[in-house]
């Protein structure tokens, strides 16, 4: 298999003119097919007609809801809020507050007039606009991004299949239809950093970026770290002022929170969480050595990188993988493709925006190798991992094509979509609720 | 179409590497899977004597008996006997299923879900795979097209139903193997021997294909690269061990080799399928309304909490609607009509056609597609495969018509699947 424009010999930090080589019909055709084959492999599991989200289920709803009444805390937690509260939420001082990334909320604020007029409430989310927010920009940025780098249609649309489905994004997907808010913070991260990775390989406009990190960092605060490469960028291009003045906006809501609720603009008030939970193990682990300890490096290495799924049965009718426990599963075994980003090392790293970008996650990477969780629950997956992968394969994209680069992509992608139609559930078709 | 082609039943097809073929192959594999898995739940797949009547009749020559005890769903109550009336290829699986099975522990009554599966499932992409690359298609392509029709045909809704043992179902699913079997050896024009099995296969599965056969004597005296009596011998002793096993078991239970019995299957029923059967069974008053449903019957949409879906007839819908695909045997008729493997296949399936035009049911309960059409559809795409590389706008039709039917079936299969 042979391509007119070998990525390795392109310039590949330079977007690719894909209007040259590719007609627009033939684009539009790629994409539609796109998401045919999404609707057909991820549909069930997806369920878009049954996406919902409500205050009483949703903590960044609710203090959405919260901010509406002119209030930080979280309302109707109960007699006791210090038992009874919505889950990881903070008890602090008396008053249960959300710790979760603002976006939901602050998109909570903004839809509200939309929801007064046609719920008469601001509790409920209408399902439009959250299918439209949170699913999709999620095909749609994925295929122009990975467009952008790999030049070519049919690509960009199998590399945003295998992202979607082949990722731990599929359960977060899955999940976030039902409302639940680490799981909507996950997709919506994964827009937001598929942005800032398409500038910074890009035309680098800065702002681009800084709207892709905004928000990355609403949903994942971890991602504030690839603050790094953009003042890098900037500083080359001239534009570091306004690149701070863009960061400063995007971190002054998180540390304001901060200040408000747990009265420092550096706690996050994560420690919080575990109020009353002490029996819980990530309780215990919190506890002992703090939110972030060098501690947690082994076990979360060995679950995001090594640990490996289990084979439960092998027949003619079935292969039944199963997760042997809830902890994650090495980002490697789920999604092999992203092997190119050890297999092209050299290619990227000679590649000066690719290196920045993929030297980028390694802060990233170690600041979820260090936190006291895993993931948990993620019985199969590594969902913490979304924090890099888009940039990753934004890195790879152009080397997955071209001789055995096609092959090795279409297997890999071919296996994680396997792996995770296997796991996860197709709630659609089993009659699960939300 | 250059005769070339289907001389050499290669093509560019005959230029790629057994790795591109295979890796095809493969992908095709785990493109069904993804797509159809959800839906056909091959690990829960059953059939068994309680639910199933050629099961229970397998079981019952096991015994010795030709009736069955119990009488099922669709079977015939003829002079106080119940008996098995569809046609005997899968009585044949499930005897010696049942016999083998013993050794196995499997329950009385009951095939080995994994014999089942291999039965009745796993030849479909196989044999489908082979026919669509003897029509001289790339690998790709082949894949795209077998693809297409196990995800995007009546075939889909098929498995759904097989995975509880329905008989009818099985049959169709057995009959597509058979089907595509005679197609790819027709429009090859090489070895006749796999048309002859397929033919075989087909007519013990679905009676009326054993109109193939006509359309193998026009391919052997118009194609010429087949001659030879010994072709023609085959072919008749291909037609007649097809007749002779349902003609001798119809002389067994119900006195005439020409009594398939379909008629005793009302005995005791009052509903309207049972009224239209106990008239006739073939009568060219269904003629208005099987072609209503074959080809002109079409969905309304619904759009609710549950999405977007289609509000469907159980009697069917357009083939043309659920397969807009098929439309290139219209649009290349006096293509296909130029070139005499093609015209015999197509030519073949008018007389199927017209027999399943003319039968007393429509073939309820079938809601959103047309299952009878199963009957030619493997024909009919192996036709239009042979012109599917044809320029990019037919390429792109051809892929956007396999696109949608995938969806529809999708829907509509799901919709009753759980």
């Amino acid at each position: 298999m042979t391509h007119p424009h070998s990525p390795p010999s392109a310039p590949a930090s330079q977007p690719i003119a894909s209007g040259d080589r590719a007609s627009r019909w033939r684009t539009i055709a790629c994409f539609v097919l796109m998401l045919a084959a999404i609707q057909l492999v991820m549909g069930p599991k997806i369920r878009l007609s049954q996406w919902n989200v409500r205050a009483d289920e949703n903590a960044g709803v609710l203090e959405g809801v919260a901010w509406l009444d002119g209030r930080l805390d979280l309302p109707n937690q109960g007699t006791d809020p210090s038992h009874t509260r919505m889950h990881d939420t903070a008890y602090f001082d008396g008053k249960v507050y959300n710790v979760f990334p603002p976006l939901v909320g602050f998109l909570t604020v903004i839809l509200s007039p939309l929801h007064r007029l046609m719920l008469d409430a601001t509790d409920v989310w209408l399902q439009t606009p959250m299918v439209l927010i949170f699913f999709w920009p999620v095909p749609i940025v994925g295929f122009i991004v990975f467009l952008k780098q790999t030049g070519e249609p049919a690509w960009a649309a199998l590399l945003t299949v295998g992202w979607m489905g082949g990722t731990a994004l599929l359960p977060e997907l899955a999940d976030a239809g039902c409302g639940q808010l680490a799981q909507m913070n996950h997709v919506a991260s994964q827009v937001g950093l598929l942005i800032f990775a398409a500038d910074l390989l890009g035309k680098r406009r800065i702002w681009p970026a800084l709207l892709g990190l905004a928000i990355a960092v609403w949903t994942r605060q971890m991602t504030c770290l690839y603050a790094l490469p953009l003042l890098i960028v900037a500083a080359r291009q001239r534009r570091l002022v306004m690149c701070v003045i863009g960061l400063a906006v995007i971190a002054a809501p998180l540390l304001t929170l901060n200040q408000l609720k747990f009265g420092s603009p550096l706690d996050f008030g994560y420690r919080h969480i575990y109020v009353n939970r002490d029996s819980e193990e990530l309780a215990e682990r919190c506890k002992a050595y703090g939110v972030f300890s060098p501690r947690f490096f082994g076990d979360n290495f060995y679950y995001m990188h090594l640990a490996p799924p289990r084979i439960d049965e092998i027949s003619t009718t079935r292969v039944h993988i199963v997760a042997p426990h809830q902890h994650g599963v090495s980002i490697w075994m789920t999604t092999p493709l992203l092997l190119l980003i050890l297999i092209d090392a050299k290619k990227w790293y000679r590649d000066a925006p690719r290196r920045l970008l993929a030297l980028s996650t390694l802060p990233v990477m170690m600041g979820l190798l260090c936190y006291h969780g895993t993931g948990f629950i993620q019985p199969g997956w590594n969902r913490f991992a979304l924090d890099f992968l888009p940039i990753w394969l934004a890195v790879i994209a152009p080397y997955a094509r071209g001789g055995w680069r096609g092959w090795f992509t279409i297997c890999c992608t071919a296996w994680s979509l396997l792996y995770f139609q296997t796991l996860v559930p197709n709630l659609a078709l089993t009659g699960g609720g939300p | 179409m250059p005769d070339t082609l289907e001389l050499s039943g290669g093509g560019s097809a005959s230029r790629e590497t057994t790795g591109m073929v295979v890796g095809c192959f493969l992908l095709l594999l785990v493109a069904l899977h993804l797509v159809g898995s959800p839906l056909v739940e091959l690990s829960r797949w059953t059939a068994a004597a309680d639910s199933n009547s050629a099961v229970a009749e397998a079981a019952e020559w096991h015994e010795g008996r030709l009736t069955l005890t119990t009488r099922l769903h669709d079977t015939a109550l003829f002079e106080g006997r119940i008996y098995n009336v569809f046609p005997p290829l899968f009585t044949l699986l499930s005897y010696a299923a049942l016999g083998l099975g013993k050794s196995l522990g499997t329950a009385a009554g009951q095939l080995y879900a994994p014999w089942y599966v291999m039965l009745v499932a796993l030849p479909l992409p196989i044999v489908g795979y082979w026919a669509f690359r003897k029509a001289g298609v790339r690998a790709g392509w082949a894949a795209c097209f077998t693809f297409f029709w196990i995800v995007g045909t009546p075939i889909l809704p098929c498995l759904v139903s097989a995975r509880n043992g329905g008989i009818s179902q099985i049959n169709h699913l057995l009959s597509q193997a058979g089907i595509m079997l005679i197609a790819g050896s027709m429009i090859a024009g090489k070895r006749q021997w796999p048309a002859w099995i397929g033919l075989v296969i087909a007519a013990w599965s679905r009676p009326l294909a054993i109109f193939y056969a006509i359309g193998l004597v026009m391919s052997y005296r118009r194609h010429p690269s087949v001659s030879g009596r010994g072709r023609y011998i085959g072919l008749a002793l291909a037609v007649a061990i097809a007749l002779a096993l349902p003609m001798g078991l119809s002389w067994a239970k119900f006195g005439s080799p020409m009594d398939s019995g379909y008629k005793y299957l009302y005995e005791g029923r009052v509903d309207e399928l049972a009224r239209a059967g106990q008239r006739a069974l073939f009568s060219t008053d269904y003629l208005p309304r099987n072609t209503w449903y074959m080809n002109c019957e079409t969905p309304s949409w619904q759009l609710g909490g549950f999405g977007l879906r289609p509000d469907v007839s159980p009697h069917g819908a357009s083939i043309w609607m659920t397969m807009p695909v098929l439309v290139f045997v219209l649009i290349d008729i006096r293509r296909w009509w130029a070139i005499p493997s093609q015209r015999a296949i197509m030519l073949s399936t008018l007389p199927i056609i017209a027999g399943l035009l003319m039968f007393h049911g429509t073939g309820y309960i079938q809601p959103g597609y047309y299952r009878f059409a199963l009957d030619f559809i493997p024909a009919w795409l192996v036709v239009i495969a042979t012109r599917c590389e044809e320029g990019a706008r037919r390429k792109g039709v051809t892929i956007a018509a396999m696109a949608w039917s995938a969806l529809y079936f999708n829907i509509v299969t799901g919709m009753y699947a759980a």
